[in-house]
């Protein structure tokens, strides 16, 4: 009994010996591969920038201000509310009608939650006289409500992708004797991930 | 008479002394032995594609190595597939392993499933590894088709994207192993 218990641990021994040999020529490890794909960032125009009925009397400039709108981001951003708005008179003495409909233009951004973006808005831009474009109204000051980290969040946990909702104001300039009429015109928002 | 004597002599000297050296003999034998350090893989650095838009048509990333211990390698893209390099981007870089052993043996390295997939929220993206590139600055020698090595080894890959993939994060492995010849 007490050889076969010896032969038994011999052979025990020569295993042993035998698999660390074997496993000290090779050694293999997990290597590991990762990607991530992005959503692609888009913007949709909600409404336009609309400074109401203005009275050019001896001239002067009206701002759709968007201050004290917002925030419009966080937790559960909401749409901002753009109706009326502040109608900002400065020089001469053009008025508004602040019961006309006004409000700053309204934007929402969309892509890969929590990613940041810049936004960009156009240093200036005329608007047209409806019938006669050569009339000619000069915006510039624009600007949106949006001063720290613009961020895109998600509206419902489950939701795929985050949304930034923005207001954009400018100033309108309107020359005294200016022709009565509709004007318009479109400027270029843009939205990037920093 | 004289002559015919000492030759005799001379031939009873030379059987006795054959006789007394078959009774016994020595020399010096040789053994030796040598303690070899075991082999051993580590992974320093993931292969990691990054961030980047899948297009309305399919395409590509791939990471090109360049050899150099902690870089990143070189990312591009083919077909509707956009790199996005802002500062939310995520890490890309090149995968590195560590390959250590003894001094001047060779070894020859294996990815088993040289091409395999990356899963996450779409469907699977095919990843193939590109061929080794080493830094030739270590201790051991590759051979056997593998590139002059020693001891780190960077690998590329080549990540299929089809058209809208699906965004989100995505992940997978491969055994990387390595033997001496």
């Amino acid at each position: 009994m007490k050889k076969v218990n010896q032969l038994f641990m011999l052979v025990a021994l020569l295993a042993g010996l035998s698999s660390a040999a074997i496993a000290q020529t090779t050694a293999s490890t997990s290597g590991h591969a990762s990607a991530r794909v992005i959503t692609a960032i888009g913007i949709q125009n909600v409404s336009p920038i609309n400074w109401g009925s203005l009275i050019p009397g001896s001239g002067g400039d009206a701002t759709q201000d968007v201050s004290g709108i917002g925030p419009v981001t966080g937790p559960t951003p909401q749409p901002p509310v753009t109706t009326g708005g502040v109608i900002a008179i400065a020089q001469g003495s053009m008025d508004a009608i602040h019961t006309s409909p006004r409000g700053p233009a309204t934007f929402y951004a969309y892509g890969e939650p929590n990613f940041t973006v810049a936004i960009t808005l156009p240093a200036m831009m005329d608007l047209h006289r409806i019938g006669n474009p050569g009339d000619i109204l000069h915006v510039d000051n624009f600007h949106h409500n949006n001063v720290g980290t613009a961020t895109l969040v998600k509206l419902v946990p489950s939701d795929a992708v985050g949304v930034l909702f923005f207001v954009v104001g400018a100033t309108v300039t309107v020359p005294a004797g200016s022709p009565r009429g509709w004007y318009d015109g479109d400027f270029q928002v843009s939205v990037a991930y920093n | 008479m004289k002559k015919s004597f000492m030759l005799v002599a001379a031939a009873f000297l030379a059987f006795a002394g054959t006789a007394a050296a078959q009774n016994s003999a020595s020399t010096t034998g040789h053994a030796s032995a040598r303690v070899i350090l075991p082999i051993t893989i580590g992974e320093d650095q993931t292969l990691a594609f990054g961030g980047f838009f899948a297009g309305a048509t399919s395409g590509t990333v791939d990471i090109a190595t360049n050899g150099v211990s902690g870089a990143t390698g070189t990312r591009t893209s083919t077909g509707g597939v956009t790199l996005y390099t802002g500062s939310q981007a995520g890490a890309w870089h090149q995968n590195e392993f560590s390959i250590e052993g003894e001094i001047g043996f060779t070894y020859t390295t294996v990815i088993t499933n040289n091409t395999f997939n990356l899963t996450g929220p779409g469907s699977p993206m095919s990843c193939t590894m590109t061929a080794p590139v080493a830094n030739g600055g270590g201790s051991v020698t590759v051979v056997g088709g593998e590139s002059p090595d020693n001891d780190d080894v960077f690998r590329g890959g080549s990540l299929s994207v089809a058209a809208f993939q699906a965004s989100g994060s995505y992940a997978g492995t491969f055994t990387y192993a390595v033997a001496y010849n």
